[in-house]
Formats: structure tokens, C-alpha cells, sequence
């Protein structure tokens, strides 16, 4: 089973998101840019990351940067959630720390979050 | 002429407060709306199990409320501030709505794994309030501080402080966002010494607490030290009440 890591700071998006996700991957959920860097620090190889761009204390781009700067996650597909329109997120800083969809949550249902992620397998 | 500007500009900074108001209320609301509209689209394809089924319709059920509550804390908050609604202050007793409040947050703050504990440090004497509008001013904050509080208990201090009553909710996390507060409520910006980004809220909470409880005769303190943050809503005594 494929891994995902799945990182969003509300606990019920982050229930709702992960019981869809499960229906192809194998999940592990994190709460906060801490707890994301975590699980990635135990080795496991996770095939793709879906994570919210606002975390709170760390924004998204922080632990981009952070998640980017090692060769062993350089490569991990990446979406970005975020409940800020598209047009309103640096896009192209974004682009360029290899994010590959980036979704407006509001309109992303969990269900089109897993055909999203299985996409981004591929990329 | 000059009467004529003034109004104007008046106007301007009335429909900027409105926008400013409409915009948070939006932006409150999206998170239970997205909340509900994932368990119905989880209801919608998935294979639950009857527990999980349940458990998603308890979501929707949940979130709908939060969203109903919501829109009544601000509808009520714009109807005592524009003189629409009038408030009935009676003698109150604090605990009891403080005890209600937390009831009706319980499932969020299971949802969040938070734990709410209510502390009463001495024997209460009742408060001149609104029952309503306290309900709404708690109902803001505590909803706020378990979905943003970054530890698991969320306490609640209930005392007398020289001729008022305290409600003082505590807890740890990022600090609050003085800065966010003043610019979406220009008009209600008290606050002492909050300097960061408070997540996961937009501010509304400090709205409809901010202008209920200085409607009653109280008011709102925000503090920060170090971790631990403070929410202090200071409520009149009822004997205050016999004097006006």
C-alpha cells in the first residue's frame, strides 16, 4: 500500500480528509508542521505529501522549505490544501518548492482529494 | 460642505466596519460549512460501517449547530450594538451559564481532544447580566480556544474581583493577534499585549464578547505571558445592578 502523509491543522478535516485518503494509502496524519516533521524523521518513505498551507505557529512555506531541504523528501510529490483562493498563495514560490496541485479547500471534497493524490503518483 | 464630508467619510468607515464584519462572519463560517459538506460527500460515496455512519451524521449534526450559534452570537451582538435589542440584566449565576456553555461545546472539544475544567475559587455572589448575551461571549471563546489552543486543557477560573465577577478562560498557545482583533473591529480594539498570529480564527469571537460584555457593564481582557494565554471577561456584581 502507497504511503501518504497527510498534514492539516483542523482536527475534523484532518479525521474527514484521512478516512478518504484510506481508501487507497496508507495514512499518516499529523496535526502540526512538528508532528509532520516527525513522522518524516522515523524514515518512513511516504509517496506523497497533502498538507495545509496555514499551520499556524509554522506557515506552510516554512516547513516547505524545511521538507525540501533534505535529499530523502526532496522528491516526495507534493499538494497543497488551502482555504485561501488559489490566486491569493504565492503560486509560484510554491511551484518552485515542487508542490504539484494546489487545491482551494472549500471546494476540494475528500473524495477529489484521493483522485488528486493518486494524480500526483505519477507526476 | 464640510458637514457633508464628514458624513461621507462617516459612511465610508461604516460600510469598511460592515464589509470588515461580513467578511469574518464568512470566513468563521467556512470551516464548519466545509465540515459538513465533506461528511455529506463522505456519506455520499463511502462504505461506513454503521458506527462510522453515525459518526459522520453526528458531524453534520455538530457543525450545523456551531454554525447556527455562530450566526445567532453575531446577529444578537449587531442588534444590541445598533440599539435594536435591548438587554435584560438580572442577577445571574455565573457557574450555572458557564456549565452550560461548556455543555454545549463538549462534542467540539472531544472532536479536538481538549479538556475543559471549570474552577470556582471562592463563593459567588450573582452578576448583573444578560444570560443570553454571556452565553453568546462564552460560547465565542471557548469555541475559539479549542479549536486553536495548542494544550489539552482549557481551564476555566471563576472569582470575584473587588465589585465584578471574573470569568478568566487559560490556557497555552500561540499568542493573539492584536493586530488581526484591530484591524477587522477598528472600533473595539482594546486589548493588551498580544503580538502573534493566533490560527484557525478570524476574530469574530473577540467581536461579539468585546461588544456584549461592555454592553453589560464589563469588558474584555486579552493577555499574554510567555505560553499561557488569558481571556478575562469581567462581569459587573448584581448588587451593581440595585444602583443604576
Amino acid at each position: 500500500m502507497k504511503k501518504a502523509l497527510l498534514i492539516e491543522p483542523d482536527a475534523i478535516l484532518l479525521e474527514q480528509y484521512g478516512h478518504k485518503l484510506a481508501d487507497y494509502f496508507e495514512v499518516t496524519r499529523a496535526l502540526t508542521a512538528q508532528q509532520a516533521l516527525d513522522s518524516l524523521d522515523t524514515g518512513v518513505k511516504f509517496e506523497v505529501i497533502v498538507m495545509d498551507f496555514d499551520l499556524g505557529r509554522n506557515n506552510g512555506v516554512e516547513l516547505l522549505h524545511e521538507i525540501r531541504s533534505y535529499d530523502d523528501w526532496i522528491h516526495i510529490p507534493l499538494i497543497m490544501l488551502s482555504s485561501v483562493p488559489k490566486n491569493r498563495l504565492p503560486q509560484s514560490k510554491l511551484a518552485r518548492y515542487g508542490v504539484v496541485n494546489l487545491l482551494y479547500k472549500p471546494q476540494t471534497a475528500p473524495g477529489e482529494l484521493l483522485i488528486q493524490a493518486r494524480r500526483a503518483l505519477t507526476s | 460642505m464640510g458637514t457633508h464630508d464628514i458624513q461621507k467619510s462617516n459612511s465610508i468607515e461604516y460600510s469598511v466596519t460592515g464589509l470588515d464584519l461580513l467578511r469574518t462572519v464568512g470566513n468563521e463560517l467556512k470551516l464548519p460549512l466545509m465540515h459538513i459538506s465533506n461528511s455529506a460527500s463522505l456519506l455520499k460515496d463511502g462504505d461506513f460501517s454503521e458506527d462510522a455512519r453515525l459518526a459522520q451524521y453526528a458531524q453534520l449534526e455538530m457543525s450545523s449547530r456551531r454554525m447556527i450559534q455562530i450566526i445567532d452570537s453575531v446577529l444578537f451582538a449587531g442588534q444590541v450594538e445598533t440599539h435594536q435589542t435591548s438587554l435584560n440584566l438580572e442577577p445571574t449565576n455565573v457557574a450555572s451559564v458557564v456549565h452550560t456553555v461548556m455543555n454545549d461545546c463538549r462534542e467540539l472539544a472531544i472532536k479536538y481532544d481538549k479538556q475543559m475544567t471549570m474552577r470556582i475559587t471562592q463563593e459567588l455572589s450573582p452578576a448583573a447580566v444578560d444570560p443570553t448575551a454571556l452565553r453568546y461571549s462564552l460560547f465565542g471563546l471557548i469555541d475559539m480556544l479549542i479549536r486553536s489552543s495548542e494544550s489539552t486543557e482549557i481551564l476555566l477560573l471563576i472569582h470575584h474581583q473587588a465589585d465584578s465577577v471574573m470569568i478568566t478562560l487559560k490556557d497555552n498557545g500561540p499568542a493573539i493577534s492584536l493586530k488581526q482583533i484591530q484591524s477587522a473591529f477598528k472600533r473595539l480594539g482594546k486589548a493588551t499585549r498580544p503580538v502573534k498570529q493566533l490560527p484557525n480564527t478570524t476574530g469574530m469571537a473577540f467581536y461579539v464578547a468585546f461588544s456584549l460584555s461592555r454592553a453589560m457593564g464589563g469588558d474584555l481582557a486579552i493577555n499574554q505571558s510567555g505560553e499561557e494565554r488569558r481571556l478575562s471577561l469581567k462581569l459587573p456584581l448584581s448588587q451593581q445592578l440595585e444602583l443604576m
